[in-house]
């Protein structure tokens, strides 16, 4: 009985998350939410991009490469990177949703190393 | 852990407020009964044992037993329990367990790849459909089976009860006196002039006439503790106090000294007596309605009409064929007035009731009779010599023109008319002679029938 209400109460937790995500699939979600219309004047100004943002940023900071992997290189370690991205997804989970520009200018204020992540500059 | 959760349920259980609703169905009448009970207030009371000339009083003491009709019938008690819970409870239950069962049974058939279109903040992707369908499974597990178990207990826990008893149903009661039990000890009797104690003997106080007359009201008590007369028992001492008011009979000579009316009170007086001592009553009868007849006959000429009963107009004048008439101016009239008209003589009178009232009149016995004597205000009768009797006269006043005419009316008389203040009629009757107190002589009519005037 006590197995079963373990049990129970396992499922109930386990149910609300899923494994945790890779690397490359967490970093192309913030890329993908920067970039998601209308994008916000700020990463446009601040990250120097196009119309062609995602492209663009994965070209900067390689996280479509499968071998992708926070810490190495000039990324930021994966705790860092999860704490800057909180802002980012104030406005939903989904990947899809638009952060708001205050969330963003948020996000860049408190993460200046996030920013040089993005705009494929090496650590101070 | 399993005694743990079974104490929790059941407790949890016991918490579903259960309606229960009571209903007696009445059965038959298996028997009735009577049944005694003492009720401790015990008081004396008297028993009277009349045993003429003497008076036996037995006091005893008794407690009221109170003796009740009881009816036993076969009773229903029938208990139904129910729970408005149930049908809720058995809902969520069965659909709890249901599709909680069927998602975790059939999990495998969801897929388990995370969905990567969300990412949470901890940088875990969103749970597969396989995690989701486990978790709601495992919810409608947790809020079914409870709920199953609540129902199951609380239908188990329902239905209806049947409990046979007998019932007693109390449908008359009465009081009476029971468990008597013998006292000693003086009397006081409290109705004498002053107190008067007598000792009992054998639990019986015995008096005589002399003195119950001396006593009055008999009312007694025992060593302080009053004794009580019931109403069957106090019936008894009043007729033997009647026998003590007319028992011995007086002598002959006494007798005929008593009023028909008082010889009428004397005869009721025998005839309760007659309840307690029914030979001495008998005597006694026999003695004072002798001596009634005796009045009435000395009386007769002075108070009614001689002859047959009248049951007319027609034979009233025929009896009396009278020859005078008096009416207003008539001579008969003025003779009347005079009181020259002869006693006896039959008139016819024709005039109006002015008023119909009582007049007190008196018999008193003279040497040579008696004078029926019409008593005027402020006159002692007794100054004008031995009153036999003194009676109120039912008297009408009718009036001739301004001439007054006493006309007196037989007690209980039905004639053709109502003789009553401002009726106009005919009259007939006889001339009656009396005189007032005064001594001044007074002519009335006795009236034999009287109708309105023709």
């Amino acid at each position: 009985m006590k197995h079963a209400l373990v049990l129970f109460a396992a499922l109930a937790v386990a149910s609300c998350t899923g494994p945790a995500a890779s690397d490359p699939d967490l970093c192309e979600d913030v890329i993908v939410r920067l970039c998601s219309n209308p994008r916000c004047d700020l990463v446009t100004q601040t990250l120097n991009v196009t119309n062609a943002c995602i492209d663009e940023l994965n070209a900067r900071t390689h996280c479509d490469d499968p071998a992708f992997t926070f810490g190495t290189g000039n990324a930021p370690t994966r705790d860092r990177f999860l704490e800057c991205r909180i802002p980012l997804i104030r406005a939903g989970d989904s990947r899809t949703t638009a952060p708001h520009c205050d969330d963003v200018d948020d996000a860049f204020t408190r993460c200046e190393d996030l920013v040089r992540f993005l705009n494929g500059e090496g650590q101070p | 852990m399993r005694r743990l959760l079974a104490i929790v349920l059941c407790g949890a259980c016991a918490c579903v407020p259960m309606q229960e609703e009571v209903r007696v169905e009445r059965g038959p009448l298996l028997r009735t009964y009577e049944r005694e009970q003492a009720l401790g207030n015990r008081t004396l009371q008297a028993e009277v044992l009349p045993r003429w000339p003497d008076l036996d009083i037995r006091i005893q003491r008794f407690d009221t037993c109170r003796t009740e009709k009881v009816e036993e019938y076969a009773e229903d008690h029938i208990t139904e329990r129910t729970s408005r819970g149930v049908g809720p409870a058995l809902t969520l239950g069965i659909c709890g367990t249901l599709v909680g069962g069927s998602l975790l049974v059939a999990r495998n058939a969801f897929s388990n790849d995370p969905n990567k279109d969300v990412i949470d903040g901890a940088g875990h992707y969103g749970p597969s459909p396989r995690q989701v369908a486990t978790g709601w499974g495992a919810a409608a597990l947790t809020a079914g089976i409870p709920a199953l178990a609540v129902a199951l207990i609380d239908l188990a826990r329902s239905g209806e009860t049947s409990e046979t008893v007998k019932a007693d149903q109390v449908v008359s009661a009465r009081d009476n006196l029971c468990q008597p039990q013998p006292v000693s000890g003086n009397v006081e009797m409290l109705g004498a002039p002053g107190p008067r104690a007598y000792p009992l003997q054998n639990g019986v106080l015995t008096l005589n006439p002399d003195q119950l007359r001396e006593l009055g009201e008999v009312t007694m008590s025992l060593n302080g503790e009053p004794v009580f007369i019931a109403r069957a028992e106090d019936e008894k001492l009043n007729a033997f106090r009647a026998c003590v008011r007319v028992l011995p009979v007086p002598k002959d000579d006494q007798l005929g000294l008593l009023s028909a009316g008082q010889l009428h009170t004397r005869l009721d007086l025998v005839s309760a007596c007659a309840r307690v001592a029914p030979e001495a009553a008998e005597e006694a009868m026999r003695a004072y309605d002798g001596a009634l007849k005796g009045v009435e006959q000395r009386e007769r000429p002075q108070s009614s009409v001689p002859g047959p009963r009248i049951e007319s107009w027609d034979e009233a004048v025929e009896q009396l064929q009278p020859k005078r008439h008096l009416a207003e101016g008539t001579a008969d009239a003025l003779a009347f007035s005079r009181n020259e008209l002869p006693a006896d003589e039959p008139v016819t009178v024709t005039g109006r009731v002015r008023t119909r009232t009582l007049l007190p009149f008196a018999l008193i016995s003279r040497s040579n009779g008696f004078d029926f004597v019409r008593l005027l205000n402020g006159v002692d009768p007794n100054t004008l010599g031995p009153v036999v009797e003194k009676r109120d006269v039912d008297v009408a006043v009718i009036m001739l023109g301004k001439q007054e005419v006493l006309a007196i009316l037989a007690p209980g008389a039905v004639w053709d008319t109502a003789v009553r203040g401002g009726a106009q009629l005919d009259l007939v009757g006889v001339v009656r002679t009396v005189k007032d107190s005064d001594g001044k002589p007074l002519s009335l009519i006795e009236v034999s029938w009287a109708r309105s005037a023709q």
